[in-house]
């Protein structure tokens, strides 16, 4: 909150209560808990810096280990032909969480609890237990990836997952949702490093310019791998459990009404920050793309660039999708621990200490651990998960975003303050109708190879 | 705070962190009950299982095929 004080007001009276400017409210003398600043700037940069995090963190979280695959695929595949499709999803996903940030301020709670109230037991226990399964799914893949990595680096997955597994759980146990906070957004901000490998790997700057902002498609045929790709960076771009970890971090941080427009600037600026950072790692897969490699999975690519580019970039990739995935699996088994222990009337705070909220933190816990102990069993069919993930995250997203938008244009819950303005149900039905056509056809790929020739 | 030892009137900005601050009340939405059933609220969660259906029938007919029920794959 914001304050306009007189300076001798702070002496002669105290601390200054109330959004002030038009209406003071002078209290009792007690110290001044905020920051005081001279200049209007000064404020609006210390409260923006204040708010900042929950945006950044769901949208770089968002380019985890499957994320790095996916986009560097793209890459391998069409070089940076696929650019335009990354500036097309930047207001796409600002405008899906957008309606999450200011859902979660307006009401203070999680996503699954909303459904859970508005929608029905019904409807709460199904997107509840479809986006418990679908993560889980989606943190044997993080594991996956550190397991797959970090082997390439020497190091045995027996030592790199548990070790992975038992600084994820440290992260979150001690209480305190700022030192999470302020970790993990350092952790993003070592995705900067994509954009060092991306001018190290000899990225040709014009045509990438070009094919970001003319859109078009690889020369050749439009077939079934083309349109699976595309779909697959669209699906990767919006995750189901984002629209969840928002909301959920948005009411942990417990945001003020005044601050939805820092909040607003935080998850734009995220998105931007994400694009970017997807982008650069298209351009990395291009390199591949250049010199015919042919590769299986980013850590292949890896250690096959290691000759072309350098040590820095076959390091670089292997250890930014280690931080990729551990973003990742941060985050999603927060979505799902934040959502478990609402519904179930837990507990499910940072805030708390682990005592004091067992259940929440053992979701997590139990989250990190299993995943982490099933990608150490030998053989374990890492394509059939994969797969998995693809038609689950089919089933939630789009009913996911069916409950946010309905929420948001809810009178009787938000009034008129909150809910949706006419521009945004056209943008946001237009965003639903795209995302059910594309989930719809991606999982009848998965399911229904045989429709597609 | 030392700074703040000036008796000029001059206007400064107290930025209180969302934790630190005093809890702000949200809007009240337990006892609400369920949403109102509109027509829009009724279509889209028509569609809504419409399209879960869909899926459902195309992860059967999947899971059939994998099995070997259907004769194929």
């Amino acid at each position: 909150m914001i304050r306009t004080l007189q300076v001798f007001d702070l002496f002669r009276h105290g601390r200054a209560e109330g959004t002030l400017r038009s209406e003071p409210k002078i209290q009792s003398a007690v110290p001044v808990t905020g920051r005081v600043v001279r200049r209007k700037w000064q404020h609006s940069l210390l409260t923006f810096l204040m708010v900042f995090g929950p945006g950044l963190i769901v949208m770089e979280a968002d380019n985890d280990a499957g994320a790095v695959s996916t986009y560097i695929q793209a890459g391998a595949q069409y070089g940076t032909r696929l650019l335009w499709l990354m500036l097309l999803l930047l207001p796409i996903t600002y405008f899906v969480q957008e309606m999450v940030a200011r859902l979660g301020i307006a009401t203070g709670k999680g996503h699954v609890a909303m459904i859970y109230e508005r929608f029905g037991k019904w409807w709460g226990r199904f997107s509840l237990l479809d986006l418990m399964f679908v993560n889980f799914l989606t943190l044997i893949t993080e594991f996956a990836a550190i397991s797959l990595a970090l082997s390439k680096l020497g190091i045995s997955p027996y030592v790199a997952v548990p070790v992975s597994a038992a600084g994820l759980i440290l992260l979150v146990v001690t209480g305190s949702y700022l030192r999470w906070e302020r970790i993990v957004i350092g952790l993003c901000l070592i995705d900067l490093t994509w954009f060092a490998l991306a001018h190290a790997v000899h990225s040709n700057w014009a045509i990438s310019l070009h094919d970001t902002l003319v859109p078009g498609l690889p020369p050749g045929r439009v077939d079934s791998n083309l349109i699976y790709l595309i779909i697959a960076i669209v699906g990767t771009t919006i995750a189901p459990w984002q629209l969840f970890f928002q909301q959920s971090c948005v009411a942990e941080k417990r945001l003020r009404f005044a601050d939805l427009k820092w909040a607003r600037l935080d998850t734009l600026l995220g998105a931007a920050f994400t694009v970017a950072v997807a982008g650069a790692m298209i351009l990395i897969g291009d390199l591949g793309f250049r010199h015919r490699i042919g590769f299986e999975d980013p850590a292949q690519l890896a250690v096959a660039l290691g000759p072309i580019a350098g040590k820095f970039v076959r390091n670089g990739v292997l250890l930014l999708m280690v931080n990729a995935a551990v973003l990742g699996t941060t985050a999603i088994s927060l979505a799902s621990a934040w959502a478990y222990g609402e519904v179930m009337g837990w507990q499910h705070s940072l805030h708390k200490k682990i005592h004091e909220a067992p259940a929440f933190y053992a979701v997590y816990i139990a989250c990190v651990a299993a995943a982490a102990a099933i990608v150490l069993v030998p053989r374990m069919p890492l394509q059939v998960v994969i797969i998995s993930v693809q038609v689950f995250a089919g089933l939630i997203l789009p009913s996911a975003i069916i409950f946010l938008q309905l929420l948001l244009n809810d009178h009787a819950l938000l009034g008129d303050e909150w809910i949706n303005r006419r521009w945004n149900n056209w943008i946001n039905w237009t965003i639903i109708v795209v995302l059910f056509a594309l989930s719809l056809l991606l999982a009848a790929q998965v399911m229904l190879p045989n429709l597609f020739g | 705070m030392e700074r703040l030892q000036n008796t000029q009137a001059m206007e400064v900005f107290e930025v209180v962190h969302p934790l630190r601050d005093k809890a702000e009340k949200k809007l009240q939405t337990t006892g609400l009950g369920p949403i109102e059933m509109t027509t829009g609220v009724k279509i889209s969660l028509m569609m809504l299982r419409v399209y879960l259906t869909l899926m459902t029938f195309m992860l059967v007919y999947h899971v059939a095929g994998l099995a070997g029920i259907l004769g194929r794959h």
